[in-house]
Order: structure tokens, then sequence, then C-alpha cells
């Protein structure tokens, strides 16, 4: 795109929301947000004029033809907005064009509202408004059932807007989260972008995502993207960072904690890698990943663990029986555990509070135990957004990254084709279990390593109080049911 | 004595709607003869416009005897203007 064409930004004042938007909504435009009853089209415009204010120092107006000023004061002050205070230092100014019921008014004739378009108008010279929050236009057409004249005002309200330089933001209501952009269909001729909020309930999950449908001149992510609304915060969006396919992983080796393995993957693992631990239910998932972290921290690496199937107490139990001690680690400062459950939070605000604890502790390497809990809160859409969101973040911000996930079947099952894990993890390590005659032992495997050439033999393995030990390469006679061996 | 009737018409200058009850005034002359009328062009008065909400014109309030009564057009059906209002039956 040539410059000349380039149309520059401002910030949306929603979280994640411009990396979306290519940038920012674009300036001196008007954006129109359609969405269902429920969507969060007044919260995406209050969000818009509180956060110019809160970060730019710049006035906005808000015309409202739905709730009344006094609602809007009351129902945002839980995200931190005190747009009474906002209003007395002359930061916010109200148009207040909804309904109210003492102004009764009989139709005799022909009318029109051009006394709107003279109201948004007197409010943003006086305030000197930068921005414009329009909330929402059906309500102005089923106030006056008379769509035309609404459709009209609108037009004139956009123009003079466009003349007066302020960048817009418009909501309008649409009848299904997949149908028509909005319920009247005019707006989105009224409008140069159209942003849809959705929200659906999928397999009794609620899904909220944004999608940037029409951007004029600007390059923009496509596709919906998941947001979440958060109290002191609004709406917070989490954009699927797509760029990760295009990463290219350096040449640099990193310890798995265990010199075998590390000599079956090539010589460790890729750094800027995800590499994933799938196994049966005792095969070992969580002692990986406790190598995984001694590794590191042999090398004054620091490691985040989220666990979110067993408590911290738990965890260092079982370390200690292994002979690891991540108290200790913890102690130095290379390891920091992080537990909670699955269910306590949807999964988008598990990977913002990841996100946060990431920018916060800085950690060479993320360890996730285990995916096939936080599957349990999720829908399988929500669910690979949510591991490429993940995926990204770490590469962007650690060095590598390591997941557990279960497989249901004690052979090994297609857990990775579920998951959607394969085609996003970089390396797959697998633990499983193999029958030798009438006993049952435990064998790993290096299934998959991007860009590498590895040994793919099983190996077994035993565990004792020093943690795990891997022997030669088995040879397998069949893959039956657990793997025969000779 | 009764008070006068105080009308007032909110009109936004240019506009058809408008003009066009500038004119209907006119018809309803008969009716208003015991009434006082003020009219506001929004444009010279957009604090007035926000002060009282309005965002339909042309408006004819009936600003006194209480309570106040709101009627939006542009005046050409004056008979319902008139009943609306509670204006006196037009002199023959």
């Amino acid at each position: 795109m040539s410059a000349e064409y380039e149309i520059a930004r401002v910030a949306s004042g929603v979280d994640g929301m411009d990396v979306v938007l290519g940038g920012g909504l674009p300036q001196r435009r008007l954006t129109l947000v359609t969405g269902t009853a429920g969507s969060g089209k007044t919260l995406a415009a209050v969000q818009f004029l509180a956060s110019g204010i809160e970060q730019r120092g710049e006035p906005g107006v808000f015309v409202t033809f739905e709730e009344r000023p006094g609602a809007i004061r009351r129902n945002f002050r839980s995200f931190g907005w005190d747009v009474a205070a906002w209003e007395e230092a002359g930061q916010w100014s109200f148009v207040d064009a909804s309904p109210h019921v003492e102004d009764d008014t009989v139709i005799a004739g022909d009318y029109d509202l051009a006394s709107l378009v003279v109201r948004v108008k007197h409010a943003v010279a006086e305030s000197g408004a930068r921005r414009v929050a329009l909330d929402s236009t059906g309500s102005l057409v089923d106030q006056f059932a008379n769509a035309v004249a609404a459709r009209r005002a609108l037009f004139q309200v956009a123009a003079e807007l466009q003349e007066m330089g302020v960048t817009a933001l418009m909501t309008a209501e649409r009848g299904e989260d997949y149908g028509p952009i909005t319920r009247h269909g005019f707006e989105e001729f009224v409008a140069d972008n159209v942003v849809v909020l959705r929200n659906t309930l999928e397999v009794e999950k609620r899904r909220r995502t944004v999608e940037v449908l029409k951007l004029r001149g600007g390059a923009h992510l496509k596709g919906e993207q998941l947001f979440t609304i958060r109290t002191g915060r609004g709406m917070v969006v989490i954009p699927q960072e797509t760029v990760s396919l295009d990463y290219d992983p350096s040449g640099k080796r990193l310890s798995s904690g265990l010199p075998e393995l590390d000599a079956m993957a090539g010589g460790g693992y890729f750094d800027k890698s995800l590499v994933l631990v799938t196994g049966a239910a005792g095969t070992g998932k969580s002692l990986l990943s406790t190598h995984f972290i001694a590794g590191g921290a042999s090398n004054g690496e620091r490691t985040l663990l989220h666990s979110f199937e067993e408590s911290r107490g738990q965890l260092l139990r079982n370390a200690a029986r292994w002979g690891l001690d991540l108290g200790a680690m913890e102690e130095d400062g290379t390891l920091r555990v992080v537990a909670t459950l699955p269910e306590s939070a949807s999964l988008e605000d598990h990977l913002l509070a990841m996100k946060s604890e990431i920018a916060e502790f800085k950690p060479d390497r993320v360890a996730i135990d285990s995916l096939t809990a936080l599957q349990r809160v999720a829908t399988a859409k929500t669910f690979r957004e949510y591991l490429l969101g993940l995926s990204f973040h770490i590469k962007e911000h650690a060095m590598i990254g390591m997941v557990t996930a279960a497989t249901e079947d004690v052979g090994g099952g297609p857990v990775t084709g579920e998951l959607h894990l394969s085609t996003v993890c970089d390396a797959i390590v697998v633990l499983q279990y193999i029958a030798r005659g009438a006993e049952v032992a435990r064998a790993i495997a290096v299934l998959k390593m991007r860009g590498s050439d590895h040994a793919k033999a099983l190996r077994e393995y035993t565990v004792d109080d020093h943690g795990m030990h891997i022997g030669e390469p088995l040879a397998v006679r069949g893959w039956s049911r657990l793997p025969e061996v000779l | 004595m009764a008070p006068r009737m105080l009308l007032r018409l909110y009109v936004v200058g240019g506009t058809p709607a408008s003009e066009r009850a500038l004119q209907g005034v006119e018809r309803l002359r008969a009716a208003l003869e015991d009434a006082d009328l003020e009219v506001v062009d929004l444009r010279e008065r957009p604090d007035v416009a926000e002060q009282e909400r309005i965002v339909a014109t042309p408006l004819l309030m009936r600003v006194s005897p209480e309570p106040v009564r709101r009627v939006v057009g542009d005046l050409s059906d004056a008979e319902r203007v008139r009943w609306s209002l509670g204006l006196p039956e037009a002199r023959a």
C-alpha cells in the first residue's frame, strides 16, 4: 500500500484491539460497531471515549439514543470510569436523545431530525471533542418509527463529524450473530469501517469475539478474535497472532533436563519452540516437565510453571520423590509456580493472567501442566485460538514452552489430532505404556521435531529417586494395542 | 381572566419541514389569536435544543398553561394540531 492511501490511526483504547485493526481506529472516520443484544456495543462506545480522556486527554461527546445519561454514569463505575467527574471537568458531554416518557409527543405531519445534527455539532464545538460515540442507531429508528428520517439524520451527522475532523464510533443492533450486518440495513453504508461483536453460546460456553468486516483503505487482521470483559479494564481483545506460523527457529538448542532425551532430539529442544508432551495417565508427563524446569535452572534459566492439575504443595512433593528440589529453585528465583483451578476462569482470562505473569516474571521457559484440564472449560474453537495465542506469546516473550496433554487410551490415542495440538506444537514427545509379555513398562519417543533430523526410536525408561532414566532403543514388534516389544 | 396561552415553535431553518411549519402557523392564525407565539430557530440557539432535548423538528410546544404539550410535524394537519394543543375551533 502506498503511503498516500495510508490512513492515520488513533488508539481504540481496547487492549489488543489495535493489533486487530492494524494499528487503531482510522482517524477522522466513522467506524460502525454492530452486534446482537448483550454483545458489548455500549461498552465499546463508552470505552472509546474513556480511553481518549484517560490516555490522551481528548474530550469526547457521547450521543445516546437508548440509555439515559444517568444509567451510563452509574453502569460504568465498576470499570473505573467516573463519567460524572469527566463531565464536570468538561471532558465528557452527553447529547441525550434517549426517549423520555414525559416528553410525550403527538406527530402531526412531516418532520426531520435536523435538530440532532445541530446538537451534535454544538456539543463538539463547545467541548473541543476529538472523539464522538453514538449509541445506538436502532433505538433512534424505533423511537420515531421513521427509518427515512433517522437514516437521513445519521448520514448528515456522519458528514458533519468528518467535516469537523473527529474520530467517531457508532453502534447498531443486529438480529443474529450470523446474519445481516444490521437490523435496519443502512448503517453499514453510513460508516467507512465495520466491526462486528459476537456473543454466542457454544456447548454451554460463552464465546465473545470481535471481527473487522470492513476497513476502508487499511490492513487489518481477518476473522473472529476472542475478547473478554474485565472489571476495571473493560473489553480486552486476544488477537490470534497467526504470525507465529512464519516463525524462524534459531538453530540454538536448549536442554530438556535429560542428556539422553537431548540426544534423541538431535541435541536438545529448539529455541523458540513449543514442545508437547503427551501420554496416558501415569506415564510421567509431570515428571518430564519437572526435568524441563530443572534443565533450565541448571543453566540459570528461569521457568514459569502454570499448573492446572496439582497444587503447589503436591508438585513440590512429587518433585522431591524424584530428587528434584523445586522449593530451592523458587527460592533462588529460577522458578515461579502458579497453580490455578481450570474452572476458576474462562480460557481467555487464563491466557491474560498468564501473559501478565510472563510480563512480570520474565521467564526463559514456560511450562503448562496440563492442557487437558484446560480443555474441559472451553469449546474446541476457543481452545484452538487459545493455543495459537499461547504459542505465539511464549515464543515472543520467552525462549521455549512446554505443554502436557493426556491421552485417554493407555496405548496412546489420537489426542494430538483432537486438540489441534500437532499443528501448533513444534516438537512432540510421546510417553506410553508398553507390553513385554505379561509385564507392562513405560517408553518414550520423540515423534516430531520441526526443522530437524532426529531419532524416532522408542526407548524404555525407568523412574527412581533421581528421576527418569532412558534406556536403549527398543525393537518394536507391533502396535496393536500396547506396542509389543521383544 | 385566564392567562394567555404561550406557544413556542422550534424549527431548524432551511429544512423543508420547518419551512412548511412556518407557513402552517399562518393557517392556524385564527385559532392562535388568543395565544402568544414565539419562534425559535435552533440553528441560532443549539443550547436550547440541548436543554429541551429536541431531536425532531418542527416542534410546536404549548408552554402554558400546563401541562406542556408537544406536537411534532409540519402542521399540515391543522385539525390534529388544534386538538392536540387544546386550541379553540377556527372561527368561520
